[in-house]
């Protein structure tokens, strides 16, 4: 009933020890959904795939939690939670169609609910896991409040498999909502369309997903509501038309299907840039896409444009804006404080620094 | 180390009263929420500002002085007790709100300010910090973090961990680290996230940024009664399965039932085996319906008695007795000793059963609160210090109630921390190579072990001590140690 089911753990936890004891790179796989988006393998390093690490360990309605391998595939564990009626709170990406549970949590990236529904870090209850010299550990567990000893799980998230193999996650769920209407409007007449967002995305409303499409004609803003019918009924007024099709459009933002994101990479860079709630328009002459109520922006900046303009004006809107795609890594242009710490911590779980080594997650 | 001289030192960066050195001045600060456990330090520092706390840092790490964080000592674990020959760094004179912003809904906050002031200075703007543990008139945002608080409502709108967007954070050696800010994500390791419940092992907070949550228009408090403890636990996985996050969601058993209705008069039904308090949160629209499907379920469940507060006073009136079942349990006994596991509900009613045939054993009585939504027992074990031997039995029957969580699949604290209070309990949920990849960790921020010194994590040696007794997963730890 669960799916496929294959324990590959031990065959995993040898490679890992050898590659330690002879120093051997290692790059860490789920089914490589995100190789493009990642820096190419170098010739030294040895693929270790999780794939085969796969199936669903535990799986705990009542308690609104399930703990599955890593290998398994987001698909095949969301089809078994909304038999359920239960999901992943923080919808991650599934690119081309695939990517693993490990690979979701590794990359820390979230869906177009994550203002309201929270990100990957707030789903993660427990991990277990190889570090770099093979020892295979457990941290966190299957219940929500824990903290005993150091929070190593959610450290992993977004730690793109530097910090251990992941082997398996346990995860904190969410009821699927009683009824979901998504509402298309246009804010081409507003006079401020960012403060119109934010006014919605923290707002009492049950909003649960908001895009716009400022580089549109119409200049399209999608209102996804969720809760029991007669609250999401209530709030639609004034929303403008229901759209038909609409869990397509927003997985079409999750997956980067969206039209949108079709720009040919020959011409252009997609970069992602992270701000807080409310902050005003980029004012940039380049294709923009919003989502999370415009915290969380999408820009294609022609090849031949210097990236410094957008990173400044980002700056002084308090946030943050990395390249996404184009073989330039997953790694933020930013550089975080504290690199000792960082590079100790790093060692701390990976003495002979094996785990995908080459893969920066802190600088660019 | 001179204690003359690093206490001169420190005294250079300090406004004139802010290093307390005399003994009457350290009195208070010799322990925290867990009494029983008391060390006077050299000292108690009380910086003003951020420069100040990493002058007095750098100077214990030049001098390995040992430094203890404190914010408003409501900690039930020990971690703010004093080590002796180190100091005390209290951030209660940091206690500034240095923003709230409306447009992003986040405060910016010094990490001496205390948990309500957050919802108070931000109420006018219409909305509120979401984490509220009973202790929050007292216990600052610094010592929520280094903790990882919950609270009542943390069943729908999470823990500290959940709610905080950035920090600032000072390593041991006086490092800076700005760890997220405003923004929903931040690139690189999740250092923000691993600083939550870190029992101020790693670092000293600085400066918190919260994000702040619209207040919800109505809410509506159920008072639900149960013939037999395990129905109301059934009751609560029910209310779940129908897609419903309560706001809150908290059980009590009789003996705290009863205690709490002597106590405060909450109106509370003294011949339910339990009871579940509801609240449902929303505006009118969707708490009509949300009552009126959880109150479906809850007859279903088998409830005897299904009570919607009339109005806000009933409301207040029916938390008052959960709020302040900790001190109402305090009257039925001398003493009492608050366990934290966190277990799996399924597991609750062999949980409950088992601790109350293991208190019978001891001779002891246990009174259960527990948020319910997420598994968090609190089970509170009456003694008599004065009766010779007591408090050793309450000692002796709480690592059996934890280690028993831990057998369900459950944890040996759900949110008060380890401190030095859950040392032995730890080597029972962790192998060794676990407790060594923890160490390691605090070695990467604090290679000297000052800060907060042998808190939170047992050394190998303790566990391999205890190691006769305790079995971990069905193995015996440490096979390779030797045994002493
Ligand atoms: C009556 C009562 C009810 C309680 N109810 C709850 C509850 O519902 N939920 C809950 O989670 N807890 C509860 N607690 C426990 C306690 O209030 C929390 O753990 C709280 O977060 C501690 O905050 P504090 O400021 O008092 O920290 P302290 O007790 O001063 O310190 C706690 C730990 O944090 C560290 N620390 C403090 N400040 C900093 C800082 N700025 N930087 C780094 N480390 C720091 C200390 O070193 C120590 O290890 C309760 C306690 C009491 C007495």
């Amino acid at each position: 009933m669960l799916g496929h089911d294959n324990n590959d753990a031990p065959r995993l936890q040898a490679m890992v020890v050898q590659a330690c004891a002879e120093q051997q790179p290692l790059r860490v796989v789920g089914q490589a959904s995100k190789a493009r988006w990642l820096p190419p393998m170098s010739d030294a390093a040895q693929m270790l795939s999780v794939s085969e690490h796969v199936g669903i360990e535990h799986y705990a309605p009542d308690e609104l939690v399930v703990t599955v391998r890593a290998g398994t595939p987001l698909a095949q564990l969301r089809s078994v939670l909304a038999a359920q009626q239960q999901m992943l709170a923080f919808d991650p990406p599934e690119f081309d169609q695939l990517g693993t549970v490990g690979g979701a949590v590794a990359s820390g990236l979230a869906g177009p609910a994550r203002p309201w529904r929270g990100g990957v870090r707030d789903a993660v209850l427990g991990v277990e896991l190889l570090n770099g010299m093979g020892e295979r550990l457990s941290f966190g567990g299957q219940v929500m409040k824990n903290v005993a000893g150091y929070d190593l799980s959610r450290l992993q998230v977004g730690a793109c498999g530097t910090l251990g193999v992941l082997l398996s996650v346990s995860l904190r769920l969410a009821p699927l909502p009683m009824v979901e209407a998504t509402h298309r409007t246009s804010l081409a007449s507003e006079p401020d369309a960012y403060a119109w967002l934010r006014r919605f995305a923290v707002g009492s409303l049950p909003v649960t997903a908001l895009s716009f499409e400022p580089s549109l004609p119409d200049a399209p803003c999608y209102v996804r509501l969720s809760g029991p019918a007669a609250v999401v009924a209530a709030a639609s007024v004034d929303l403008g038309p229901r759209v038909s099709d609409a869990d397509l459009y927003w997985c079409s933002l999750r997956d980067q299907k969206h039209e949108f994101f079709g720009a040919s990479e020959q011409m252009q860079e997609l970069w992602r840039v992270s701000v807080p709630f409310g902050a005003a328009d980029l004012a940039l002459p380049y294709p923009t896409l919003v989502e999370w109520g415009g915290a969380l922006r999408w820009v294609q900046l022609p090849h031949e444009h210097d990236p410094r303009e957008l990173l400044t004006r980002v700056q002084t809107l308090g946030g943050h804006a990395r390249r996404f795609g184009g073989g330039q890594g997953l790694g933020p242009i930013v550089p975080a404080a504290g690199q000792a710490v960082l590079q100790r911590l790093q060692a701390a779980f990976d003495s002979q620094h094996i785990l995908n080594p080459g893969l920066d997650v802190h600088a660019n | 180390m001179d204690r003359s001289i690093v206490l001169q030192l420190l005294a250079a960066q300090l406004p004139a009263d802010g290093l307390i050195t005399d003994a009457a001045g350290l009195k208070p600060y010799e322990t925290d929420g867990l009494t029983a456990l008391r060390e006077v330090p050299w000292a108690v520092a009380l910086p003003e500002t951020e420069a100040q706390v990493r002058d007095l840092l750098k100077i214990c790490a030049r001098h390995d002085v040992p430094v203890v964080a404190r914010g408003a000592g409501t900690g039930l674990s020990g971690g703010a007790r004093p080590i002796a020959q180190g100091i005390v760094l209290g951030l209660s004179r940091m206690r500034q709100i240095l923003s709230i912003d409306p447009v992003s809904a986040t405060a910016r906050l010094q990490p001496g300010v205390r948990n309500l002031a957050i919802s108070e200075a931000a109420a006018p703007h219409g909305l509120y910090y979401a984490p509220d543990p009973s202790s929050q008139i007292a216990c600052s945002i610094g010592g929520n973090v280094a903790e990882n608080a919950g609270g009542v409502h943390c069943l729908k709108y999470g823990l500290t961990v959940n709610n905080v967007l950035g920090l600032r954070v000072l390593t041991m050696d006086g490092e800076l680290l700005e760890l997220g800010g405003a923004t929903l994500d931040d690139p690189g390791y999740d250092l923000l996230a691993l600083m939550c419940g870190s029992e101020g092992m790693l670092g000293v907070v600085t400066e918190v940024t919260v994000r702040l949550l619209p207040t919800p228009p109505q809410r509506a408090v159920l008072l639900v009664a149960f013939a037999e403890l395990a129905e109301a636990a059934d009751a609560v996985s029910q209310i779940i399965n129908i897609g419903i996050i309560p706001a809150g969601l908290e059980m009590m058993d009789q003996l705290a039932i009863s205690a709490a209705e002597n106590f405060v008069h909450a109106g509370y039904p003294l011949d339910a085996a339990a009871i579940l308090l509801c609240e449902l949160d929303g505006d009118e629209i969707e708490l009509a319906e949300s009552i009126r499907l959880v109150s479906d379920v809850l007859q279903q469940a088998g409830a005897t008695q299904v009570r919607v507060a009339r109005d806000p006073l009933e409301q207040q009136q029916f938390w008052a007795g959960r709020k302040n079942a900790f001190p109402a349990v305090g009257q039925l006994g001398p003493d009492y000793y608050c366990m934290d596991g966190t277990i799996p509900r399924a597991a609750l009613s062999k949980v409950l059963t088992t601790i109350a045939n293991k208190a019978a054993s001891y001779g002891l009585r246990v009174a259960n609160v527990f948020h319910a939504g997420d598994g968090n027992l609190h089970p509170l074990i009456l003694y008599d210090a004065n009766v010779p031997g007591q408090l050793e039995d309450a000692e002796a029957l709480g690592d059996e109630i934890l280690r028993l969580c831990v057998a369900v699949g459950g944890t040996v604290t759900g949110e008060h921390g380890v401190g030095l209070e859950k040392l032995n309990p730890m080597c029972s949920q962790f192998s060794s190579a676990e407790l060594e990849q923890f160490f390691r960790v605090k070695a990467a921020f604090d290679p000297q072990e000052l800060l907060n010194p042998g808190k939170g994590i047992p050394t190998l040696q303790r566990c391999s001590e205890l190691g006769g007794m305790h079995v971990h997963g069905g193995h015996v730890p440490f096979k390779n140690l030797p045994r002493f």
